[in-house]
């Protein structure tokens, strides 16, 4: 994400981060979270569940910003986000 | 929400009261703080005195959309721990039937006056009947027991109204009181007792702190084994976070959606009716001793059913009574064993023969059973009743007998 | 009574796919799952089945309303009715109840008015509310009943496998619309509203955080809240209808992502709105191609429960005087004679009073003289200026025929009364009539004893023409005498309207002057 200038607070601003967890065996595959992700976190996953279905893995963990969405959609509570205390523009791959 | 047991704004001593207001009374006197129904002729005014009395017992009275919503708003607040009650008549009791099932299978106690007119479909509004009988055993689809009680004047309305509040308690089902628009429209002396003198039950239940909500069973105390007992019951706001459905279930409230968990569920709502009916069964048994003809009769067919006997008996014939207080469970034993010694079972009833059925079933051809019938819309002549009891006496019909 | 483990094993097997006991769904790892009745999961629902998603904003405003707002969830309870949606009650941890086809709202009804301490949330689809319950819906509605109400709305019958329903748009296709829908659909935001709903709102599953934040707004809400919740039915809907067919075989697998997007790209979120403008937008292939969002009302108004609080104390009120009038009550010795059963037919039009004269012969015989009697009256659909009739009979003894077979003496206030009763009187039997209204016919019956009085003329006389029914009452108590005079005279000031006592008493004072002044002469 660019923007085309800086905002001149930029450096007290503390976006959010959060870790994902997955619970791979509950998932039914439907991608809701892998395709509503503002952040393009996850994607589908070439595995499979026990039932067969492929479950979303994280591809870009250090992007997500707690927003808490995928948590919201997922139709089967298998994923949520957990609020980390690190925030995302302290790590490195936050803002390219 | 607990009924307190305050005596403010009990109607108490002898007042010369409308059937249907008998029964309102007789709730209120229970305890019933809850009432929801719909206008339908004859059982309006069971609904009219609740709207005037229940508030000033701090009850609360509504009148709902239709019959479906009614039978669903007692099941609810009777979910919410009050004592709930509603009344109906002819197609009001049709509509009910759907949620009566709920119910009895939720296992939520609770009251159903249907106050009989004729019918079939919208019938005889303003008239007798009794031809609701066997809709109440068997009206809502699937197998169950139900309980329903049948008083003969506004003192038992308020009498078995009482009791079935307490039946329902007791056994966590909803108890049908069928009476009918005769005795519904009657009015006459009613004595209600002080309250100290009325024995209420109320049913079995869980209170916070009772049970550890994690190894809480709305429907089986684990240790109580499979006999018939009545599992205690939780209500909402306490903490239990039970769930109950509609669906055949397990012990848990859960959908349960196989044989084993039918059979289990089925057995357990009519064994828990069928191991106590010598407790519910209730009949009132004149000159059955040496009878060669029982009358058996319930509700207004058979109290006009007592001077026609007392008339036959005058003649000579040797004649008994037995009225059906409670109507189901049916006496199925009582009547298989009387059978063994009598010439006939005569059955007045306001319907095309129902109960006969009943009667014909438990004599299983030992006694002959005889209907007297009148299809609806006026109670049973006496004249009619004691040219049966001749007939089934085997003597001539003569004279007309004198009514003093 | 001591319990078991959850986990234990069941005394008795429990076999098939909805049972205790089969459940792979390890509970504890997600925040949302205490509140889930994890044993039960995974839950029913379809892979891309907006339900679940509608579920998780329900619990997530509900963890909401416990961590910001103090609730005590303990005291939630959610009622569901039939189908997809109606198992929601199924999985969540709370009070829950899983009622019958669209009888949900009424049960919560029940519930709530029983306990108002208790917040009551109904969810149920969109078949179960707008269809089989639609008539609850709106009556509570009406009411303003403290509840919320979620229609989950996924266009169609889910569970039996996708039949048309209240809510399919115009010219979509379901399994029993295969020609395309001919009927057309609710809108249920106007639906509600025209109703009387005060809180409206609307969201499709994949505004899921509006939606949480709109079902926090809803419970909190003081009266009826309607939320509806558009939620994709991957299975059923989404196979017949434009949104979701000839997808390419990769997005076939997903229909319910499809629809979700889909929801995304039309959804309009314009709060505010007027339901009236908020229907949901079809072309003419049925293809949903507009879906208005938002919080389109939220104006309290006064709620039911209040009302229901200030009836209570004008009730308490009346009690109190109808207690005094009975303390009040005197009485008078038991009456010990013998009296032969009595059959007393009166008759007349409607609004003279024929109703209340039975009923106060049947009060003064039973409560005053301690005697039986059994009062009954002849209904008909007619009102005032039909006809009238009612019937008491008096004995010593308990009284098994509450009927009359032989009426032994009648009070007649009409003509119409007269052709209509007095051929069916006994033999011998006594007849009392208002003379002013009633004229006898020529060819009458003979062996009747008739005695006439011009009540209405009395009572017009004494200033009150509504008395004439107890100028009668007078006169049937000095001639028949089968209830004593005290008897009478309080009952009849225990029925009548305490501003009339006094004229009614003078009323009845004439009738029993005449009739003990005609007595033993017939009159007539």
């Amino acid at each position: 994400m660019k923007f085309w200038r800086q905002p001149l607070d930029q450096d007290q601003i503390q976006i959010p981060h959060g870790i994902i967890h997955i619970i791979e065996e509950r998932c039914k595959g439907c991608g809701f979270c892998v395709e509503f992700c503002p952040r393009n976190v996850l994607a589908m996953s070439k595995q499979t569940n026990a039932k067969g279905y492929h479950p979303p893995e994280v591809v870009d963990g250090e992007a997500c910003s707690d927003c808490g969405l995928c948590t919201l959609l997922c139709p089967d509570f298998a994923i949520y986000v957990e609020s980390s205390e690190v925030p995302a523009n302290n790590k490195k791959e936050a803002y390219t | 929400m607990q009924p307190m047991r305050s005596h403010e704004g009990l109607l108490i001593g002898e007042h010369f009261l409308l059937g249907d207001y008998a029964a309102a009374e007789g709730a209120i006197m229970a305890g019933c703080r809850f009432f929801a129904g719909y206008p339908i002729t004859p059982a309006t005014e069971v609904a009219e005195r609740m709207s005037t009395r229940l508030p000033q017992v701090g009850g609360i009275y509504i009148q709902m959309e239709d019959e479906l919503a009614s039978m669903n708003a007692i099941l609810g607040a009777s979910w919410s721990g009050a004592k709930s009650m509603t009344a109906t008549s002819g197609p009001g009791f049709s509509l009910m039937m759907e949620n009566l099932g709920l119910g009895i299978m939720l296992e939520t106690p609770c009251v159903l006056v249907n106050v009989q007119r004729g019918g079939p479909s919208t019938g005889l509004p303003t008239l007798v009947g009794q031809q609701d009988m066997m809709q109440a055993r068997w009206g809502s689809h699937g197998d169950y027991e139900i309980i329903a009680l049948s008083p003969n004047s506004p003192q038992e309305l308020f009498d078995l109204t009482i009791r079935a509040f307490n039946l329902a308690e007791k056994f966590r089902i909803p108890v049908l009181v069928m009476t009918d628009a005769e005795v519904g429209h009657m009015t006459e002396r009613v004595i209600i007792p002080p309250p100290e003198e009325i024995e209420l039950i109320q049913r079995p239940l869980v209170r916070k702190g009772d049970v550890d909500p994690d190894h809480f069973r709305i429907y089986r105390d684990p240790e109580s084994g499979d006999d018939g007992d009545v599992s205690p019951m939780a209500i909402a706001g306490e903490g239990f976070r039970f769930h109950v459905t509609g669906l055949t279930h397990d012990e848990r409230g859960y959908p349960a959606m196989n044989a084993e968990a039918s059979e289990w569920n089925i057995k357990r709502l009519v064994k828990k009716i069928r191991l106590h009916r010598d407790e519910i069964i209730q009949l009132e048994e004149r000159h059955l001793e040496d009878a060669e003809i029982i009358v058996v009769s319930y509700g207004i067919s058979a109290r006009t059913s007592l001077w026609p006997i007392e008339q036959a008996q005058k003649e000579g014939i040797r004649i008994g009574y037995l009225r059906l207080i409670t109507v189901w469970p049916f006496p199925e034993e009582r009547i298989r064993a009387l059978a063994k010694n009598i010439r006939a079972f005569v059955v007045p009833e306001i319907n095309d023969g129902q109960i006969l059925r009943e009667v014909e079933r438990c004599a299983a051809g030992q006694a002959q059973v005889i209907g007297v019938n009148r299809l609806g819309g006026d109670i049973l002549e006496p004249q009619q009743v004691l040219s049966a009891l001749r007939a089934a006496a085997g003597k001539p019909d003569t004279a007309e007998a004198d009514m003093s | 009574m001591a319990g078991r483990d959850i986990t234990d094993e069941r005394q008795f097997e429990l076999s098939g796919t909805e049972s205790f006991g089969e459940s792979d769904w390890i509970t504890g790892l997600h925040p949302m799952d205490v509140l889930l009745r994890g044993e039960r999961l995974p839950h029913i629902w379809c892979q891309g089945c907006g339900l679940g998603t509608a579920l998780t904003t329900f619990i997530g405003a509900l963890q909401w309303l416990e961590k910001n707002q103090g609730w005590d969830l303990d005291k939630v309870s959610v009622v569901s009715g039939i189908g997809c949606t109606g198992r929601i009650a199924g999985y969540i941890r709370l009070d829950s109840f899983h009622t019958t086809h669209g009888r949900a709202i009424p049960f919560a009804t029940g519930l709530k008015l029983a306990n108002p301490e208790l917040k009551v949330v109904v969810i149920s689809g969109d078949g179960d509310i707008a269809g089989i319950g639609g008539n609850h819906f709106i009556h509570a509605a009406r009411r303003n009943l403290d509840i919320t109400v979620i229609c989950v709305n996924n266009f169609n019958y889910g569970m039996t496998g996708g039949q048309v329903g209240p809510t399919t748009p115009h010219a979509a296709r379901a399994v029993t619309t295969q020609y395309g829908n001919f009927e057309y659909p609710f809108n249920l935001p106007y639906l509600a509203a025209a109703s009387g709903a005060s809180f409206l709102a609307r969201w499709t599953v994949i505004h899921a955080r509006r939606l949480e934040w709109t079902l926090r707004e809803a419970m909190m809400y003081p009266g009826y809240s309607f939320v509806e919740v558009i939620a994709p039915c991957s299975t059923s809907y989404a196979r017949w209808n434009p949104e979701g067919r000839g997808l390419d075989p990769e997005k076939l697998r997903r229909r319910g992502l499809e629809l979700m997007k889909h929801y995304q790209a039309i959804g309009k979120v314009a709060h505010g709105t007027h339901p009236k403008d908020a229907a949901i937008k079809v072309n003419k292939e049925g293809a949903i191609i507009e879906i208005v969002e938002g919080v389109f009302s939220d104006e309290p108004k006064p709620d039911f429960q209040t009302a229901i609080d200030e009836q209570v104390q004008i009730a308490k009120g009346r009690w109190q005087a109808t207690q005094k009038a009975l303390s009040e009550r005197s009485q008078i010795p038991k009456r010990t004679d013998i009296i032969r059963r009595t059959e007393v037919q009166l008759g007349g039009f409607g609004g003279q009073g024929i109703v209340s004269a039975g009923r106060i012969i049947g009060q003064a015989a039973t409560i005053y003289d301690k005697l039986e009697a059994c009062f009954t009256q002849s209904y008909g659909p007619e009102a005032r200026g039909g006809a009238a009739g009612s019937q008491v009979v008096i004995a010593s003894d308990p009284i098994h025929h509450p009927h009359l077979i032989e009426p032994t003496n009648a009070i007649i206030m009409s003509q119409e009364a007269y052709a209509k009763y007095v051929p069916k009187l006994a033999t011998g039997a006594t007849l009392l009539i208002d003379d002013g209204l009633v004229t006898l016919p020529e060819e009458r019956r003979q062996d009747l004893k008739t005695y006439g009085i011009p009540a209405t003329q009395i009572a017009e006389e004494l200033g009150n023409s509504r008395a004439a029914n107890t100028v009668m009452l007078g006169l049937w108590t000095a001639i028949i005498g089968a209830v004593s005079k005290s008897a009478m005279q309080r009952s009849v000031a225990d029925a009548v309207p305490p501003k009339t006592v006094e004229v009614n008493l003078n009323a009845f004072e004439a009738g029993f002057n005449k009739g003990l002044h005609d007595q033993g002469s017939n009159a007539v």
